[in-house]
């Protein structure tokens, strides 16, 4: 099997020849901190905001090459938004839909304020229409990966509504006092979504992560009854949209799921991601999705990715893929992403542990 | 239903509207802000707050009831100057340096504002001497440290001995997706909370004003 095909057959929930491996995320220190142990050919640490052309692609240049060195299945490309500094503001971004950014100083831009108040400013809100830039990073690994599957990442309707918003208690409070507004954003964000998903696939995205958390360690952010008002209904929108284009779709959320975990699977995502172990059992949630949506991620990030041994990783990934490895429909990850915290010799550790230790037939 | 009850259950409901106008016309009556507050408003920010510490109620209700009660203290304290209303505490707040999500912070103030804290909210990526002088100049009870990233837990551990050589009195209390008990405990926190209802009794109970 080639990288696409190992990825794509466990997407599909059947058992490729080794569990495949992939990661949602790596920004700029986290691909430097990787990408130095396959070259030396590295660009200057900077925000990619602030980067040249050549830096970016320099920058691009070195995932790629880890991405073949280390024989990942899969490539994810990020949503981008034409994000720019705005003039005297200090770390601040402005993206083209109008959502200002706190970049940290790691590099990582979030969101702090939007155009999107209230029901008055939604009634003078722009079309939001993707723009070709926004899909530069796909077309690039497009045209450089021929064997591994490309993925495209995009902000869902609930992120994409908090971030127009501003902060993502804003629209939680908006699901209580004003559940109108709240459903009218919805609806102009999922177009927007499907949209990028349908210009997404027309540029080669052979499969969709959307993004957006909807839990936290305990519990989801919202009630079931909410998810089923506010996002449900709009996510199978979304859902159907890939499917339509033929290519599968991954609902990337941190957190304790279980409260919506049938309504993600009745909305019909192909996948779950990131099932972080400190707040799910990864072996209860395969026994649950088994045969209905494939297992991604679980490995953490938070304690043994930034500060365990490169034993204890490989323990880790052992024990991960004798959990959810069984009967193929298991992608192996970290549990969000490789964020800059993480060592880059653990990084490699757990994929070089998942190819070795990852080998099909893998016993219960 | 009466004043009080209209009150209890416009705030238990969410509806910040309702609130205004409840907690105005019981004033207007000559009911005493005390009770007011001491029985319509705290017991139905308990209320909601006990149902999201059991997983029946979610942020966006506890972020309602938060707000509402915002909103009716703001009341209570324009048609009666200079009381002090309910002032548990001065309560430093931030997210840690090199971290720039605010979102747990962001609840966690709701519910300490509506648990009767003044909230000195010093926003994303704070230095560490930034919470020292923060607490300094406000004079603070208690210091709140959020963070997300584990890439930045280490500069809880800063911020905390900036704090504490200040004024090592100070309450400290620690959050965020990456922290639990022992790591709080570990770091030389006072206190931790799981989620923002929580973290507000823990800073009523780190000041015995439960």
């Amino acid at each position: 099997m080639n990288n696409r095909e190992r990825f794509m057959t466990a997407l599909k929930l059947g058992v490729p020849d080794r569990v495949p491996i992939f990661d949602l995320g790596f920004n700029e220190e986290s691909i430097l901190n990787v990408g130095k142990y396959f070259t030396s050919d590295l660009p200057p640490l900077k925000p990619l905001v602030d980067c040249t052309i050549e830096e970016t692609v320099k920058l691009l240049g070195v995932q790629i090459k880890f991405t073949r060195e280390l024989d990942l299945d899969a490539m994810n490309c990020v949503f981008f938004t034409g994000r720019k500094r705005i003039p005297g503001g200090k770390d601040l971004l402005q993206d083209r839909y109008g959502i200002v950014y706190k970049l940290s100083k790691h590099g990582e831009p979030f969101p702090v304020d939007g155009p999107v108040k209230g029901p008055e400013d939604l009634k003078t809100f722009k079309v939001m229409i993707p723009d070709p830039a926004d899909f530069i990073m796909l077309k690039f690994v497009r045209g450089a990966l021929a064997e591994n599957a490309v993925l495209l990442t995009l902000p869902g309707t609930f992120r994409f509504s908090w971030s127009l918003m501003g902060a993502m208690e804003r629209l939680l409070l908006a699901y209580i006092e004003e559940p109108d507004f709240a459903l009218d954003l919805a609806r102009v964000t999922t177009d927007f979504a499907k949209a990028v998903v349908e210009a997404g696939i027309r540029e080669g995205a052979e499969a969709i992560i959307l993004e957006g958390d909807l839990a936290h360690k305990t519990t989801t952010l919202m009630s079931p009854r909410q998810y089923r008002k506010f996002l449900k209904p709009f996510h199978r929108e979304i859902v159907e949209a890939a499917h339509k284009g033929g290519v599968p779709i991954i609902k990337h959320t941190d957190g304790n799921l279980w409260p919506i975990l049938d309504d993600l699977l009745e909305v019909g995502f192909d996948g779950i991601h990131p099932i972080q172990p400190q707040c799910m059992d990864i072996k209860q949630v395969k026994d649950h999705l088994n045969g209905k949506a494939c297992v991604l991620g679980n490995i953490d990030c938070t304690y043994a990715l930034p500060f365990g041994t490169r034993e204890e990783v490989v323990e880790i990934v052992k024990e991960t893929i004798r959990k959810a490895a069984p009967g193929g429909g298991y992608i192996l990850s970290s549990s969000n992403s490789v964020h800059p915290g993480c060592k880059g010799e653990n990084v490699v550790a757990m994929f070089e542990a998942a190819k070795k230790y990852g080998i099909y037939p893998i016993e219960a | 239903m009466s004043g009080l009850a209209d009150i209890r259950e416009s705030i238990y409901k969410g509806n910040s509207k309702n609130s205004v106008k409840y907690t105005k016309m019981e004033l207007e009556r000559g009911t005493p802000w005390e009770e007011v507050l001491q029985k319509a408003m705290l017991p139905a920010l308990n209320q909601v707050g006990d149902e999201f510490s059991k997983g029946t109620a979610f942020l966006p209700e506890l972020i309602a009831a938060g707000h509402a009660m915002t909103k009716s203290v703001e009341v209570i304290k324009a048609n009666i100057p200079g009381i002090g209303l309910g002032e548990k505490g001065v309560f430093v707040i931030g997210t840690i340096f090199g971290d720039v999500h605010d979102i747990g912070k962001n609840i966690v103030k709701i519910c300490l504002e509506g648990a009767g804290f003044r909230v000195v909210d010093l926003g994303t990526d704070v230095h560490p001497e930034s919470f020292a002088q923060a607490c300094r100049e406000n004079r603070a009870d208690l210091v709140g440290i959020s963070a997300l990233l584990s890439s930045t837990m280490l500069n809880i551990e800063h911020a905390i001995k900036a704090v504490r050589k200040e004024n090592p009195k100070i309450r400290i209390m620690v959050g965020g997706a990456p922290v639990n008990e022992e790591y709080a405990r570990r770091l030389g926190a006072d206190g931790y909370a799981a989620d923002a209802y929580l973290a507000a009794q823990k800073a009523k109970e780190l000041l015995g004003k439960n």
